[in-house]
């Protein structure tokens, strides 16, 4: 419910913006499948051997991968900008062996990463376009290993549809920060 | 076409905010109960135990239903003379099996030693695995299995992360093939014996375990921590 209130006051936010509208620069609010590194967890507790019995397991949950995207237009075909995520993974610690007791965790994960968009040549109110992301990974909280990290997000194929100003999104995404994909709202101006 | 442009966008978001929350459930939900913790290890060391044992007199079960039809080729083992003969020596080559160049020979008494020296697959995962086994055969029971007399003389399997474990047994453990069922663990339903198991990270010794076995495998008595 909270997640959904914050994006409809991000929505009205940007519908202001639209007022406004000039062309070269974009904003885009998207809500992003898993975080990767969930995925990796959710692979993890699948396994059967002796790490997995004598290291604690991880039970946990997740929150979707939000993102938040600056683009600038250089060109009508090629876009440059910044998108900064945001995921939470949060559970327990515990043992399958030995009666000891589990510890409760919460991991943030912070990512801004610079990119490159390019637009692909499609029908006007479907616009196709691939874009490359590369930066760091910011974690706070209980976490393992170093604090930052370098992070990765490919974007192979995406679809804006919609008007100029306003558009939806649809995007295959693949990387260190979302495995599958995202859906988000954007705005020109 | 306006609603095309504007309403759009908010169904996407609507429908990704309705779906999108990931969750691991696992079998922690029941933790707190000892005997849970207990059958994760017996279940490991019994799996462990089945993957090494079990499916070595697989083989060698094989390779005497091969010898005794005088089956003088086979794409599952390298044959070199009669599997029966002292001496012979023969070896697993079906990838199938899972442990693909076992050697098998024949000892002088009712007896034959397997060794294996190499990756043992379970799905996607190989753990690099050596084992040599004294097997010693016991009255020969109705139908395809017999019953064995195991003597672990070496054993151990590396798994990732540093882990590793070695089996050994302070008495043979006995692999017979009860009345009725020949189905369960590969046709060996009763078992007796008791079977260790040292536990190593990165070459020390983290925990030593024991699995008796009164007679039903699955029901095998297991102690951690002694």
């Amino acid at each position: 419910m909270k997640n959904k209130l914050c994006l409809l006051l991000l929505f009205l936010a940007l519908g202001a913006v639209q007022a406004r509208a000039q062309g070269r620069h974009q904003i885009e609010v998207y809500m992003g499948g898993l975080g990767a590194e969930f995925d990796d967890l959710n692979l993890e507790s699948n396994r059967s051997d002796l790490f997995s019995l004598y290291e604690p397991q991880t039970n946990a949950q997740s929150q979707p991968v939000y993102t938040l995207n600056y683009a600038y237009s250089l060109l009508k075909w090629l876009r440059v900008g910044m998108q900064m995520d945001y995921t939470l993974i949060s559970g327990n610690s515990w043992y399958r062996l030995g009666n000891k007791p589990s510890t409760k965790f919460n991991k943030n994960m912070f990512y801004a990463l610079p990119q490159v968009q390019v637009m692909v040549p499609g029908l006007p109110h479907l616009r196709p376009y691939a874009r490359v992301a590369a930066g760091i990974q910011v974690n706070t909280g209980d976490f393992k290993g170093s604090p930052v990290k370098f992070a990765f997000d490919l974007v192979p194929l995406g679809i804006e549809w919609g008007g100029q100003r306003v558009y939806g999104t649809a995007e295959i995404s693949y990387g260190s920060v979302v495995r599958g994909g995202r859906l988000g709202i954007g705005f020109r101006f | 076409m306006k609603l095309f442009r504007y309403i759009l966008p908010l169904v996407a978001i609507a429908a990704i905010s309705a779906c999108n929350k990931g969750e691991i459930h696992d079998d922690s939900t029941v933790g707190g109960r000892s005997d849970y913790y207990n059958r994760n290890g017996r279940s490991y060391m019994m799996g462990c135990a089945d993957n090494l044992i079990t499916d070595a007199l697989d083989q060698l079960e094989m390779a005497l239903e091969v010898n005794a039809r005088g089956g003088s080729v086979s794409s599952h083992f390298n044959m070199n003379g009669d599997i029966t003969s002292n001496g012979t020596v023969w070896t697993v080559t079906e990838y199938g099996s899972r442990l693909e160049g076992m050697k098998i020979k024949k000892n002088s008494d009712l007896s034959w030693t397997l060794t294996f020296d190499g990756d043992y697959s379970i799905d996607s995962e190989t753990y690099p695995t050596h084992f040599s086994f004294h097997v010693m055969q016991e009255a020969h029971n109705a139908g395809y299995h017999y019953n064995w007399k195991v003597n672990i003389i070496s054993g151990e399997r590396v798994e990732r992360e540093g882990y590793s474990c070695q089996v050994s047994t302070p008495v043979p453990l006995q692999y017979q093939v009860g009345v009725g069922s020949q189905e369960s663990i590969k046709g060996w339903n009763m078992m007796y014996g008791t079977l260790m198991m040292s536990v190593f990270k990165s070459g020390t010794l983290v925990d030593l375990c024991e699995l008796v076995f009164n007679g039903v495998p699955y029901n095998a008595k297991y102690t951690r921590g002694l």
